[in-house]
């Protein structure tokens, strides 16, 4: 029973691949195939959460091959966390997409490709270990640029372009940190790993294995100065995709740095200085671009580097409390984000060209109040005001800064979450406010998964205990490396 | 011998790099290609032990070790599909953009 | 006590019922004395709760997030009480008052009630209400943002017009810059006292004030304060704000918005006060406040410009009140917020009505309605001498007491001089202020008489709402025997912000004192300005400076929006910079991390030259000279080729390790790739390519790149070197992976091949994946050729092969020799034998399913360049790609399921030949690691003909090209 819960999660994706892909020709069967499978995997991601939360984490050795000979499957409460995160996001994502006037989503081999970053985003979270974590990595990577690069945007392609070549680095830097993890400790567990590494000397490679594991999700997370892929590729993905990349591709870098910063090296103070510092720089950067920018599904874009950069931060304190904040932190701007950006193309497909640039967005909120007040309340929760759950993320960070005294940190972000401020609501007047030039109504991507997002938003700002309590409650295991290695290696 | 070749690994790695950053897509390409041999040949090499037989159980001696060979086997398949990938966007691109100097390449910025 | 949650619920239910509503077919009027119930049994339920508060505070609080020690909590006291009563008391009227504002067809784009407007204004009640009952900093904080929220939907209700814009966001700006500050502020607090609720921390005072922290959260929270309440040089968003319709204008400035900061500020007064940094802060930025506010308001021409600088010099003493601590100030605190809340709402819903009734606010146009607004003259008479602070009015109270606060002997000897004059000049000021409103309006001449102003008495309900106020001021003004219960109210209020006892009496006449003698002075000055008024404006518009400090907000902007453009001009396009950031950045890393841990990495490591080997050697000499040569070689096809020679070395060295399979691998990958490279080749217009092969590069450019490829190199090369020595070093020995398969791969997979047992046993996960990836390679491929780059959607048929529309010869049609079709005829076939052998005994002998995979494919390749890809087509019925891709993937989840239901876990091996007691043929089994090959097998060879297919025939646009790039040359 438990490893069909722990493995269906990874399993209904992947069936999902050839699934959509032999009904290719029928859309609408297609369609209806893909959401239904992916509502049952949120169905079952669930399950497994609740399942680990109260029996316990539950491991799976693939093969039945004892760790760490075979490949091991590990959900843990923070690997679950993660998992039914993306899997809410990607339901959003699949029933956009269903919705979606774009010409790409009714390309026959749509929903396979989705459904293999839906795939890689759950492995990715799933896994125990290293070179898994690279293949599934891979198929996030491949998929998401064939995703993009079919874009109805004419740039689509060359985002994916820029991306894949980014990428390719990073897959290099990843199996360089293979190689130098391997030779030095002869394992790919990271269970074994975090044991030997804490248990036996390093080796004239561990640092070398460190930096370009570090580079490798530095690049994965599109945190400054590695960022340059993000706001392109981001932007230029179709609608549907783009809310998923931005919310929960990235996250699979801050995911990885949890696992560093916990798990792998929890000794080595020197990674969490550089995470906050290149933190600090991303919110900075980020706030700024987000401000500067012509287009709005780019300002969303460029405000993930710097949301990306308060959850670094975050880890990067290494508090409970402030690891508590960045796990709320990562679960609250997924629901934002992904929302934020679904509305930015629901109005891109309602403008005369389709286009989020905001030249050519100015007044179309005329016909659309619903989607302007999604907008405003999603745009309150970016800049973290209350009642919606961004507050709570702000809140929590906010308190374990002053708690662990970083106080120059903090006063930066302070500052540069004014700036949130500013280019949210200037977008929001923009789109929503500024006089009409000759727009006409006219009929274009679904709202309702947006909606349902910010609801869920605002739900969660109301009534923050359930989240923030899970979220201590993951901090408090991850705070406790020796509790997985013992789960895995028995 | 092991100077040797880690500097063959590196004057590799450095070949790719130096390509990637070509103007002229088709070597940008070829970069890549160079770079991931170049990373399977570390992982291959480093990774293994001195071996004198090929690592099969029915062969008496120092077998090299399977499993980086086998993580090296998973890499270069999956490298060798992102690079038809790559080359379609390859192709898409100079045909959209009427270019194949990568620096024509820049419809995306700000 | 849950009562205090009654008015909180009201006004919630109040906006739904206005939602729900808005498509009711009554007028505005009705509407407004409809939605004006809501908040008027909000007050009710206040007034029954704060009657039977004596003196105590009520509290109810309930847990919010007990996992940070929050919790949802109100409190009732005296202060609270007094803002609580304004704020309902006040809405109320000017709901009802909104409802005629926006009644007749001043309103444009009428349809049905203006419903917007009425949601919005209660939302921003409940705001308010909730942010003077809150009874934690945090449910404080929690308002405090709605009301910034709201008010900007308030202030940017006329959107159309850029002024209600530009002011909705710079007050949104401002003020949530200072919300910003203020939970900052407020968590260090929480965290120095222990507690959010405001017994702890109003208990925890001398905690707050000896912390080092104190300037801190004193700067942070005071920042919060004066942004809100339009300190300073933050007043300028208020005077913008005036672009909202006058209801929200008189509502946010008389009573509420504006009052939050000082809410705010005597609410924490007795934890944070009474201290010299925060005697002084308030004291000048409040005197400063009053000073500016009087002064410019008195220039003003527009009726609700002159009223909000008002305000502005209103709120200034107000601050400087709290700096003090002194009883009498408090006491003239309490009575001040009182008296300017009731004569400033008065006045501004007059202006609204004037404006309304006349068209105009502007006091170079009006003049002279005294006769034709006798009532409307009759309420600003009242009001205006009440703001101006003349006897018998309530106004003059407040003077009275703020003038004996001013000459207070608990002043610092340095200011006493200062207070009383400051607060007399303001005096004066304001006085003069309302005069020039009284006077402009209703006295005298109609400033211009060709066009004067029209405009009458409005229905009754409309003037009801100034009308209330105004009546009050004069009653408690004039009532002879003093309102003892309003008395013992504003004392409470001045308790909870005084932290102590404080006596209030409203008696006008206290004997002849200083302040009497003060606000006498103030008076005559006041009408010796009244009396040179023209002269005085004239004085103040030409020769004055003129005090707005907006350049700061401008330039704060401006600053933001340089920033902006600086940062973005970062992402500036060009790939090949972003390349050479990351891979220098990463090398930055490596340096920083190559000392952790501290005994570095060149410790350990000899620098033996030993066992040089000599086909080795050569293997790598080939490899080193084949991968310099494809970046000197002049010709993209060369290159290619020493590409693939470097495959080759590659390959090479791998059998040489030894290690076959992993050669096998890389031999027809290498293969592989050369062909879809030189097929790229083929696609790509020789006119661009040649283009690209005679693009140069500067020379700095070039030793850039050389010197960042080197210095990587060197780095990778460095951290090679480092792993081959630590082969022989103790290092990684404590693996037991390899000898465990070296055990265990026979017996318990039956494979002789360890690496073939790891790749489709011990590690199958990584190559299910693997193949989800090459097929989705495939797709990707297909998908961007076929749909995306055609532009052919929607039709979900498969999209013809292009070589319909071509000659069915090959590649380029290249013409064929019937030797090659014989050839290409007995390769097919041939490559299955390979492949399935390969399958089936891969398992004890080099070669997989991969392998097997891709040579079909090659064959396939080979079909498609003798035949061309309709030939092929027809004479291959069976070749579906995507289908061969989903067989594949199929195959090997369901193999790998089997494992989980007949085997004892996911991916177990099970040998389906025992099992099923079949006879083989040696060394074959049929297991399920054979099906996981078969099914590598299908899914390669599908993704791979995808591959080559789709990239090799893409011709008709490779025409159009050819095309396309003639007309551009020719332009």
């Amino acid at each position: 029973m438990q490893t069909w819960l722990i493995l269906l999660p990874l399993l209904i994706p992947f069936a999902g691949v050839p699934l959509t892909l032999i009904t290719r020709k029928h859309l609408h069967l297609q369609t209806l195939l893909a959401v239904m499978l992916m509502f049952t995997s949120l169905g079952v991601s669930l399950a497994l959460m609740v399942s680990v939360l109260t029996e316990g984490s539950i491991v799976l050795q693939m093969g039945a091959w004892q760790a760490p000979v075979g490949i091991t499957l590990a959900a843990d409460p923070l690997g679950v966390f993660m998992l039914v995160m993306s899997h809410i996001v990607l339901a959003a994502g699949f029933l956009y997409a269903a919705g979606s006037t774009e010409k790409v989503t009714s390309y026959p081999t749509f929903y396979p490709l989705f459904f293999a970053l839906t795939t890689g985003l759950s492995g990715a979270f799933l896994t125990g270990d290293l070179f898994n974590l690279f293949v599934f990595a891979e198929i996030i990577v491949i998929s998401g640029a064939a995703l993009t690069a079919s874009a109805d945007d004419k740039y689509g392609v060359e985002a994916a372009y820029k991306y894949f070549y980014i990428s390719t680095l990073a897959a290099v830097f990843f199996l360089l940190g293979v190689g130098s993890m391997y030779i030095s400790y002869g394992t790919l567990n990271f269970a074994d790993l975090a044991n030997r590494i804490a248990t036996t000397p390093p080796t004239p490679l561990t640092g070398a294995a460190l930096a370009f594991l570090t580079a490798t999700f530095l690049i994965k997370s599109a945190a400054v100065p590695f960022h340059f892929w993000q706001p392109d590729f981001h932007a230029a993905a179709p609608t549907a995709v783009s809310a998923m990349l931005s919310s929960l591709v990235v996250k699979v870098g801050v995911y990885a740095f949890f696992r560093m910063t916990t798990l792998l090296f929890p000794q080595v103070d020197m990674l969490n200085t550089l995470l906050v510092v290149i933190g600090v720089a991303g919110v900075l950067y980020g706030g700024f671009g987000a401000a500067g920018t012509h287009n709005a599904k780019r300002m969303l874009a460029y405000s993930t580097l710097a949301q990306i950069g308060f959850m670094l931060v975050g880890i990067g304190w290494g508090t409970q409390l402030s690891l508590a904040a960045a796990l709320v932190f990562t679960f609250n701007h997924a629901l934002i984000k992904s929302a934020m950006l679904m509305l930015a193309g629901a109005m891109a497909s309602r403008a005369a060209v389709k286009s989020a640039a905001f030249d050519v967005l100015v007044g179309v909120g005329k016909y659309h109040p619903f989607a302007g007040a999604l907008f405003l309340l999603g745009g309150m929760a970016l800049a973290g005001i209350p009642p919606l759950n961004g507050f709570i993320s702000k809140l929590m960070i906010f308190q374990s800064g002053v708690q662990s005294a970083n106080y120059v940190p903090l006063a930066i972000i302070g500052v540069a979450s004014i700036v949130t401020v500013t280019y949210v609501i200037r977008s929001f007047i923009k789109i929503w406010f500024e006089p009409i030039l000759e727009v006409k109504p006219k009929q274009g991507d679904s709202l309702i998964a947006p909606a349902l997002l910010i609801a869920l938003s605002l739900a969660l700002g109301i009534w923050a205990e359930p989240l923030v309590a899970l979220a201590q409650f993951v901090a408090r295991w991850v705070g406790d490396p020796t509790a997985y290695i013992l789960l895995v290696l028995k | 011998m092991n100077f040797l070749t880690s500097i063959v690994i590196g004057v590799l790695f450095a070949a790719g790099i130096f390509q990637i950053l070509r103007r002229n897509v088709i070597r940008a390409a070829i970069g890549l290609i160079l770079l991931s041999n170049s990373i399977n040949l570390f992982l291959f090499t480093a990774g293994a032990y001195n071996g004198e037989i090929a690592a099969y159980t029915d062969m008496v001696g120092q077998y090299s070790d399977p499993l980086p060979q086998a993580l090296v086997l998973t890499a270069i398949v999956i490298s060798a599909g992102g690079f038809a990938f790559v080359l379609s966007l390859l192709y898409v691109v100079s045909t959209r953009y009427k270019t194949s100097d990568s620096d024509d390449v820049q419809g995306l910025k700000n | 006590m849950p009562e205090l949650l009654i008015p909180l619920l009201i006004l919630p239910i109040g906006t739904l019922a206005v939602l729900v509503l808005r498509r009711a077919s009554w007028t505005n009027p009705q509407a407004g004395w409809l939605f004006a119930a809501f908040p008027f049994a909000a007050f009710l339920s206040l007034l029954y709760s704060a009657s039977h508060m004596d003196g105590k505070a009520l509290t109810f609080s309930a847990p919010w997030i007990p996992s940070l020690g929050l919790e949802f909590s109100l409190h009732l006291d005296g202060l609270s009480a007094l803002f609580a009563f304004l704020i309902t008391g006040i809405g109320t009227l000017v709901v009802i008052y909104t409802g005629y504002y926006f009644d007749d067809s001043h309103a444009p784009e009428k349809n049905g009630i203006e419903a917007r407007f009425h949601a919005y204004t209660l939302l921003f009640m409940l705001a308010m209400l909730g942010m003077v009952m809150a009874g934690d900093l945090i449910t404080l904080f929690l308002f405090w943002e709605g009301t910034s929220i709201s008010s900007f939907l308030l202030i940017g209700y006329k959107f159309k017009d850029e002024a209600a814009r530009k002011g909705a966001f710079k007050s949104l700006f401002i003020t949530g810059g200072g919300g910003i500050a203020l939970l900052a502020g407020f968590l260090f607090v929480i965290s120095i006292s222990n507690g959010a609720d405001f017994a702890t921390v109003l208990a925890s005072g001398d905690l707050l004030r000896e912390s080092p922290l104190y300037p801190v959260f004193f700067t942070l929270i005071v920042l919060g304060a004066f942004t809100k309440s339009a300190q300073f040089p933050a007043h300028i968003w208020l005077p913008e704000a005036m672009s909202a319709p006058t209801p929200a204008s008189s509502y946010l400035h008389s009573a509420t918005m504006v009052k939050a900061g000082i809410y705010l500020l005597a609410r924490l007064n007795p934890a944070l006060g009474d201290t010299d940094l925060w005697f002084w802060t308030l004291s000048i930025f409040g005197l400063t406040t009053m000073l500016v506010g009087a002064y410019l308001g008195a220039k003003q021409n527009d009726l609700k410009s002159l009223l909000a600088y008002s305000t502005i010099s209103q709120l200034g003493i107000l601050v400087a009140l709290i700096g003090q601590n002194s009883e009498i100030a408090f006491k003239a605190l309490v009575i001040g917020i009182l008296a300017h809340a009731l004569y400033k709402s008065a006045l501004f819903m007059s202006a609204g009505i004037i404006d309304h009734e006349t068209g105009t606010r502007d006091l170079r146009k009006l003049g002279g309605l005294r006769t034709q607004m006798p009532i409307l003259f009759l309420i600003v008479i009242v009001a205006g001498l009440s703001m101006a602070g003349l006897p018998p009015l309530f106004g003059f109270l407040a003077k009275e007491t703020l003038l004996a606060s001013a000459t207070h002997p608990s002043l610092p000897a340095s200011v006493d001089f200062i207070f009383p004059l400051t607060t007399v000049l303001a005096g004066a000021l304001i006085l003069f202020q309302a005069g020039v409103l009284i006077r402009g309006v209703f006295l005298g001449k109609p400033a211009d008489p060709k066009h004067p102003p029209h405009g009458h008495d409005p229905k009754w309900g409309f003037w009801l709402a100034p009308a209330l106020p105004a009546l009050l001021s004069l009653l408690i003004g004039i009532t002879p025997i003093e309102p003892a219960f309003l008395a013992n109210f504003l004392a409470d209020a001045a308790k909870a912000a005084y932290g102590d006892k404080v006596k209030v009496s409203l008696a006008l006449w206290t004997g002849i004192n200083v302040p009497l003698l003060l606000s006498i002075v103030a008076i005559t000055l006041g009408s010796l300005l009244f009396w040179q008024r023209d002269r005085i404006r004239q004085m103040l518009v030409n020769f004055l400076p003129n005090l707005t400090v907006n350049s700061l907000f401008n330039g704060t902007l401006s600053g933001l929006d340089s920033l902006s453009k600086w940062a973005i001009s970062f992402q500036g396009g060009r790939m090949r910079v972003y390349l050479r950031v990351i891979v220098i950045s990463m090398m930055g890393l490596f340096l920083l991390f190559a000392t952790v841990p501290p005994d570095d990495m060149f410790g350990t490591v000899h620098w033996n030259m030993g066992n040089l080997n000599p086909l080795r050697m050569f293997s790598l000499l080939m490899l080193t000279a084949a991968a310099l040569a494809t970046i000197f070689l002049p010709r993209d096809l060369y290159a290619v080729i020493s590409l693939g020679v470097v495959g080759l070395g590659v390959a090479v060295w791998m059998a040489l390790e030894p290690s076959p399979d992993v050669a096998l691998v890389q031999i027809v990958v290498d293969i592989l790739v050369t062909v879809v490279l030189i097929l790229s080749l083929t696609i790509i217009p020789r006119k661009l390519r040649e283009r690209a092969s005679e693009l140069s590069h500067s020379r700095s450019g070039m030793r850039r790149d050389w010197l960042i490829a080197g210095a990587a190199g060197l780095v990778v090369a460095y951290v090679a070197y480092a792993a081959l020595e630590m082969r022989d070093e103790p290092y990684n020995r404590a693996s037991q992976i390899a000898p465990f398969v070296a055990e265990n791969a026979k017996p318990l997979t039956s494979a002789k091949d360890m690496v073939g047992a790891i790749v489709v046993d011990f590690r199958g996960m990584d190559t299910l994946i693997e193949i989800l990836v090459f097929g989705m390679a495939g797709v990707a491929i297909y998908t961007l050729l076929h749909f995306a780059e055609r532009g052919k959607p929607h039709t979900h048929k498969e999209a013809t092969p292009a070589s319909t529309r071509q000659t069915p010869l090959g590649i380029y049609g290249l013409l064929t020799s019937p030797l090659m079709h014989l050839l290409a005829y007995v390769m097919l076939p041939l490559s299955f034998v390979v492949a399935v052998t390969h399958m089936m005994y891969g398992h004890d002998q080099p070669g997989d399913g991969f392998t097997a995979g891709v040579i079909i494919s090659l064959a396939i390749a080979m079909w498609y360049i003798v035949f061309g890809y309709n030939e092929t087509r027809n004479k291959l019925p069976w070749l579906n790609r995507n289908n061969m891709v989903v067989a594949g993937l199929g195959l090997a989840l369901v193999n790998a399921l089997l494992g989980l239901t007949l085997g004892n876990g996911f991916f177990a091996p099970i040998d389906y030949g025992a099992l099923l007691g079949m006879t083989l043929p040696k060394g074959f089994n049929f297991s399920s690691s054979f099906i996981f090959e078969v099914a590598i097998c299908v899914t390669v060879m599908g993704a791979a003909t995808l591959m080559i297919d789709n990239l090799g025939h893409p011709r008709e646009i490779d025409a159009e090209m050819e095309k396309m790039l003639k007309k551009t040359e020719q332009e």
